[in-house]
C-alpha cells in the first residue's frame, strides 16, 4: 500500500437481510486530506462510515488502516489505533462540563500532567474557552458538535470520521467549522472523511467528494468535477437547489 | 458542597469522634457497626454513583469478608490478623468481585439484569453460609474473636473494650473514605463517570470500558469485605442474615436516602438509617419498617439524590443568596 495513504477499503460490501447498504466500494483516503461523501437519503454513507469505526462488520471485503486489515478489531480497538467518529446527534457526557469532556477524552492517551496544556489548546481550536465549565448539555447545537470533534482531538485520532457536523447550525458557525475543518487536515495532520449535505460547506471545503448511490460508488473528484457531472445533478445536486 | 468540600467531612468525622466522649454504653458500642455500615454504603455508592452500576451484592460480600475473617482467625490463629489479615480480606473481597465483575461485564450484562444477577450472588452467599454449618455453623452464625492490633507476640492496642475499637474503625472508616475519595477524583473515576453518563462514546474514544468497571467492582467488592471483616470482629459475630436479600436491599436504601453521588452522603445515610432501623424497631417493632419505606419512597421521588442532595442545593439557593 501507497505509504501516503492512510485508509483503503476494497470490494466493501454491507448487507441487512438482502437489502444491500454498501456495494463493491473500493476507495483510497490519502493522509492530511478532506474527503466529503454525499448523495441521497438512503444512499449508503453513515453505513459506511459505521463500517471503518467497527459499529458494522462489513458483509464481504476488506478494510485496510495504517497498512493493517481492521475487518476483525471492534470500536474501541479501531478508536486505538486512531479511527474518531463524531455522531450525526452529537454525543456528548451530557451531564459534565465541556472541561470534563475534553479531560476525559485526553485521558486516553496522556497523563494528567499534560492534561492543562491539552485541554486548553484543544478549546482554543474548537472555540469553546468561555465555555469551559458549562455543562456540556447547555450548550448551543453548534457548540456540542465542536464539543464532540474536541473529544475526536483529544485522542489523537488520526482519522476523523464525521457524519454530519454542520446539521443544525449557523451560517457562521458552519464557516467557523469550515476553517475548523481545513485547519485540522493541514496544521494538524488529520485525515477527514465527511457526511454532509450542505453543498455551501462541501464548496468552501474545497475537499476530494465522493457521491455514493444506492450503496455504490457513483462518481469521485473535486467539486468543479462533481458539480459539472450532469449524472450526479440528476440524483443529487439538482434536487438540492 | 456535601461532595466537593472538605469541611463537611471533617464536620462528620469530628461529630462522630465526639461521642465516646459524651455517651457511654451502648451508644459506643453500637455505632462503630453503623459506621461499618457507613463504610459499606460507600463502597456501593463508588460503583452507583459515580459509573451507574447498581449492585445488590454488596451484602454478599461483606458476609466474605466476615466469614473469611472469622475462619482465618479460627484455623489461622497465629498469623496477624489486624494487617495481614485485613489484606488478605481486602485481596479476597477484590478477586471474587472482580471475578463475579468481569463475566457479567464482559458478557454486557447490565442495568436491571446485572440488579438481578448481583442480588441472586446475595442469595447464592446465603445459601452456602447456611448449607456449609460445618465451617460456618449454620443459621446459628459463627462465632469470631474480637482482635487486636499486635506485631509479633506484643500486643500493641488491647482492642477488648469498646472505647478503642470505636476509635479504630472510626480511623479506618476515615481512611476508606479518603482511599475512595482519592480514586473517585482521579482517572478511574472519571472515567467511571464518563461510563454512566455514555458507554458508547466511552468505547468509540478507546476506552475498554469492562475493564474500568470490572476494576470498580472489585475495588467496591474489597472494601464491602473489608467492612464485613471488621463486622465480625466487632460483634463478635457473623450470620447468614448480613449476606441475604433483606440486607443487600438495606444498604441500597442507605445509599439511596444518602445520596448514591457522594460518598459522605452514602457513608451517612448507612449510619443515620441503621441508627432509625434500631431505634424504630424498638417503639414500634410491627411498623418500622413501613415507616422506613415510606421514607425511601419518598426519598425516590422528590429527592432523587438523597440527603447529599438536599445539602447540595441548599448551600447553592445559599450561595446564590449571598
Amino acid at each position: 500500500m501507497d505509504d501516503n495513504i492512510l485508509l483503503e477499503v476494497s470490494n466493501l460490501t454491507k448487507s441487512f437481510q438482502g437489502f444491500v447498504a454498501n456495494e463493491n466500494l473500493n476507495l483510497k483516503f490519502r493522509k492530511n486530506e478532506i474527503n466529503c461523501i454525499i448523495g441521497p437519503n438512503g444512499a449508503g454513507k453513515t453505513t459506511f462510515i459505521s463500517l471503518i469505526s467497527g459499529h458494522l462488520q462489513p458483509t464481504k471485503g476488506d478494510i485496510v488502516f495504517k497498512n493493517q486489515s481492521i475487518n476483525k478489531l471492534d470500536v474501541m480497538k479501531r478508536a486505538e489505533l486512531g479511527i474518531a467518529r463524531k455522531f450525526q446527534t452529537p454525543s456528548v457526557f451530557s451531564n459534565l462540563t465541556v472541561l470534563e469532556n475534553l479531560e476525559l477524552a485526553i485521558l486516553k492517551k496522556k497523563q494528567s500532567s499534560s492534561l492543562k496544556e491539552t485541554v486548553n489548546r484543544t478549546l482554543e481550536l474548537i472555540k469553546l474557552e468561555n465555555e469551559k465549565n458549562t455543562l456540556s448539555q447547555n450548550l448551543s447545537h453548534g457548540q456540542r458538535q465542536w464539543l464532540e470533534i474536541g473529544l475526536l482531538l483529544g485522542i489523537d485520532a488520526e482519522l476523523l470520521l464525521i457524519d454530519e457536523p454542520t446539521a443544525g447550525m449557523t451560517e457562521s458557525e458552519t464557516a467557523a467549522t469550515s476553517n475548523l475543518i481545513k485547519d485540522l487536515a493541514k496544521n494538524y495532520n488529520k485525515t477527514v472523511i465527511i457526511i454532509e449535505h450542505d453543498i455551501a460547506f462541501i464548496k468552501d471545503l474545497n475537499s476530494n467528494i465522493i457521491v455514493l448511490h444506492l450503496g455504490k460508488l457513483f462518481a469521485q473528484g473535486n467539486y468543479k468535477d462533481i458539480s459539472n457531472n450532469s449524472e450526479v445533478k440528476d440524483i443529487y445536486l439538482g434536487n438540492e437547489k | 458542597m456535601f461532595k466537593n468540600n472538605s469541611y463537611h467531612f471533617i464536620i462528620i468525622f469530628g461529630l462522630l469522634a465526639l461521642v465516646p466522649l459524651f455517651f457511654k454504653g451502648y451508644t459506643v458500642f453500637i455505632l462503630p457497626q453503623y459506621i461499618l455500615f457507613g463504610i459499606l454504603a460507600m463502597s456501593l455508592a463508588f460503583i452507583w454513583g459515580n459509573a451507574g452500576i447498581l449492585s445488590f451484592g454488596q451484602a454478599s460480600f461483606f458476609a466474605i469478608g466476615g466469614y473469611a475473617f472469622g475462619l482465618l482467625l479460627k484455623f489461622y490463629p497465629e498469623i496477624n490478623h489486624f494487617f495481614l489479615g485485613s489484606l488478605i480480606i481486602l485481596f479476597l473481597g477484590f478477586v471474587i468481585a472482580a471475578i463475579t465483575g468481569y463475566f457479567l461485564f464482559s458478557a454486557g450484562v447490565k442495568s436491571t439484569y446485572f440488579v438481578l444477577a448481583t442480588l441472586a450472588l446475595s442469595i447464592l452467599t446465603e445459601q452456602l453460609a447456611v448449607t456449609k454449618s460445618n465451617l460456618t455453623g449454620g443459621w446459628n452464625g459463627l462465632f469470631v474473636d474480637r482482635i487486636n492490633i499486635t506485631i509479633g507476640d506484643f500486643i500493641l492496642v488491647d482492642l477488648g473494650g469498646d472505647f478503642k475499637i470505636f476509635y479504630l474503625i472510626l480511623a479506618i472508616a476515615l481512611l476508606s473514605y479518603l482511599a475512595l475519595n482519592f480514586l473517585e477524583k482521579n482517572k478511574i473515576g472519571k472515567v467511571l463517570k464518563g461510563i454512566r453518563e455514555n458507554e458508547d462514546r466511552m468505547l468509540a474514544l478507546g476506552y475498554k470500558t469492562s475493564f474500568y468497571k470490572t476494576l470498580a467492582f472489585g475495588i467496591s467488592g474489597a472494601f464491602a469485605a473489608l467492612a464485613g471483616a471488621l463486622y465480625a470482629t466487632h460483634a463478635n459475630f457473623i450470620s447468614p442474615s448480613v449476606a441475604g436479600v433483606l440486607f443487600s436491599t438495606e444498604v441500597v436504601v442507605w445509599v439511596a436516602i444518602g445520596g448514591r453521588y457522594s460518598l459522605l452522603g452514602a457513608f451517612a445515610g448507612g449510619i443515620i438509617v441503621s441508627f432509625l432501623s434500631n431505634y424504630l424497631s424498638t417503639i414500634t417493632p410491627e411498623y418500622w419498617q413501613l415507616f422506613l419505606g415510606i421514607v425511601f419512597i419518598i426519598t425516590i421521588i422528590f429527592f432523587k439524590d438523597g440527603l447529599a442532595g438536599i445539602f447540595k442545593s441548599n448551600l447553592k439557593i445559599r450561595n446564590s443568596n449571598g
